[in-house]
């Protein structure tokens, strides 16, 4: 007689070794909140929660304006696993619609941006405006012989209207020159999204801004923990070694505070105070780091702007840096980092800001390529299970060091998924931590 | 493009030694930097020698400069490394000479695809980057020296990024 290979319930299987270690090494005096279970960076559920209660939610910043300056010019973007076109009409107007034709699926552009008046899918030539409006079919191509292959009416007997299949348009708004899209069509507006934060990131964001520098990586790790690196500031002291001598302020240390907005947003410094000594930090003399600040930002000011959940906005004096992140799987993550100057600059400031840009933050300088080692080797570790917590327990009043910015991050994470930060096994009670 | 663009009739005879004496040079100047022997590399720049890396954005639909900087500016560069918490694996520069024009005072062109290895401390190795450099060499008393490398990159995502220049 055969035995059956279900007869061992699912009980009866044994925990691993991670799991044990997950309860054995549970913080025991640190009240709730001030731990982060590592399954949240590592776990395919979590993924699939902030997905679907966080980015496919809310506003997602997808691209500065002056990335589609003129009619017609569109960008592709991606929101979640989603593949998005900006496409900027004939009265000046920033679109977003899926970047699928509703004939096939195919994916209806093939360069990262272009210039265009109408698209056409390349495989059956189904053309679309840039009202998204679909104006013909493959078979209705002026100067097509179709002769004898297609008739003109072929369609007229199933109750197909061109008009039924336009581009699927998405909740799209522009705020100072940064471009949101959201898949959610009832999303809130955007300045109720930003909120007080608005008011904020509007005296650092000129319309003469454009970007003039733009790379993106795959990074193996999860996109949280190179939010948490934007978010916290003690690795900005012990981290890049360089530094780790003279220290991150030089000047003005007691403007270097967190402002925790709703919603998740946050503000780090001041933009009018000047904190950093570049020269003590070893980054040398007269290399332009602080001179002809950007408007709205005073010289050796470093304010940094976070728009929940993956956005920084962090402004060195002179030039500006935007980050955003698309969770690509658990443990990898497409980051794009753009630089961005004045549209006014005469050549020689514009230079001293690329300059400045890339000596820092280009995959090729100081810091950028140091944080990125770090999250990826923290992603390794958490998911082999060998380090299930990490501690956020530092509270200073909100000073640089306070880890208050991070909880604040995380409470408004579990708000958003239902799975309580601290403690993934508590996802069923719902319960949030304290 | 015409085949003149591609210098075929030089195909067919002997490397000149200009062309043998750049394409070793080409070659000490990757080999300077996978030894991370930077004064060895720097060396081979002339008093006004400059260092670039450029890549064309898709996205932005223009060239951008990634690193652009002088001998002393690469120089301060260079001598923070030790400071900075690296990405302990190591690269290595496969470099080809292409074409080799000389120009008016004493100077040269040559252009070389360039493939740059990354091997990680487990012994794992994986193309990091490719692209041309485009050289611009002085002839002076001592020899050829760089006086102006663009690295142009076709690779546009480098992962981590590097300290090191490429």
């Amino acid at each position: 007689m055969t035995q059956s290979c279900t007869s061992t319930s699912p009980a009866a299987v044994p925990k691993s070794w991670a799991q044990e270690l997950q309860q054995r090494l549970r913080p025991q005096g640190l009240r709730s909140g001030a731990y982060i279970d590592n399954r949240i960076y590592t776990d395919a559920t979590a993924m699939q929660a902030e997905k679907a209660g966080i980015f496919e939610k809310l506003w997602n910043f997808v691209c500065h304006e002056s990335e589609l300056p003129g009619p017609g010019d569109y960008r592709e973007s991606r929101i979640a696993d989603v593949s998005i076109l900006l496409w900027r009409g004939d009265g000046g107007n920033i679109r977003a619609f899926v970047n699928a034709c509703r004939h096939r699926s195919v994916k209806i552009t093939r360069e990262p941006s272009g210039t265009i008046g109408q698209l056409q899918c390349f495989y059956h030539l189904w053309t679309y405006a840039n009202s998204g409006e679909l104006v013909r079919t493959g078979v209705d191509l002026p100067g097509a012989d179709l002769t004898g292959v297609a008739r003109a009416k072929g369609y007229a007997k199933t109750g197909f209207d061109k008009c039924d299949f336009p581009l699927v348009e998405l909740p799209c708004s522009t705020f100072n020159g940064l471009v949101f899209a959201s898949l959610n069509p009832s999303v809130e507006p955007l300045t109720e999204f930003l909120g007080p934060l608005a008011e904020h990131i509007a005296r650092v964001l000129p319309p003469e801004l454009e970007v003039v520098h733009y790379h993106e990586a795959d990074v193996a790790t999860n996109w949280k923990l190179f939010s948490d690196n934007n978010r916290e500031m003690y690795h900005v002291l012990l981290h890049y070694l360089n530094r780790k001598s003279a220290g991150y302020a030089g000047k003005d240390k007691d403007s270097l505070f967190w402002t925790l907005l709703p919603n998740g947003h946050a503000t780090f410094g001041d933009p009018e105070r000047n904190v950093t000594n570049y020269e003590e930090a070893g980054y040398g003399a007269g290399s332009g780091l602080t001179s002809n600040p950007l408007p709205g930002v005073g010289e050796g000011a470093q304010p940094l702007y976070y728009i929940f959940p993956d956005v920084m906005i962090n402004i060195r004096s002179n030039v500006m840096r935007i980050d955003r992140m698309v969770p690509l799987s658990p443990g990898l993550t497409r980051v794009e980092w753009r630089g961005l100057a004045l549209s006014t600059d005469s050549a020689e400031v514009r230079s001293t800001r690329l300059s400045n840009h890339n000596l820092v933050w280009g995959p090729l300088g100081r810091n950028l390529p140091e944080d990125l080692v770090a999250v990826e080797a923290q992603y390794k570790s958490m998911a082999s299970g060998g380090a299930p917590y990490s501690v956020v327990a530092r509270e200073e009043n909100l000073a640089a060091m306070d880890d208050m910015s991070l909880r604040e991050f995380y409470s408004e994470w579990s708000r958003r998924t239902g799975i309580p930060y601290d403690n993934m096994d508590r996802v069923a009670t719902g319960e949030e931590p304290k | 493009m015409s085949m003149d663009t591609y210098q075929v009739d030089r195909l067919t005879e002997p490397p000149d030694s200009k062309w043998l004496r750049l394409s070793q040079l080409v070659q000490l100047s990757c080999q300077t930097l996978d030894d991370e022997d930077f004064a060895g590399w720097l060396s081979l720049f002339d008093a006004v020698g400059r260092y670039e890396v450029r890549v064309y954005s898709h996205e932005l639909r223009r060239e951008m400069t990634w690193l652009g900087n002088d001998v002393s500016e690469m120089q301060s560069l260079l001598d923070a490394l030790p400071n900075h918490l690296r990405d302990p694996g190591g690269l290595m520069r496969v470099a080809s000479l292409r074409s080799f024009d000389e120009g008016p005072d004493n100077t040269a062109r040559t252009r070389s695809s360039v493939l740059v290895y990354k091997t990680d401390v487990y012994g794992m190795t994986s193309l990091f980057a490719c692209g041309e450099y485009r050289d611009v060499w002085t002839h002076s008393p001592t020899g050829y020296r760089l006086r102006h490398r663009i690295l142009d990159l076709k690779t546009r995502t480098l992962g981590v990024g590097s300290h090191v220049p490429l």
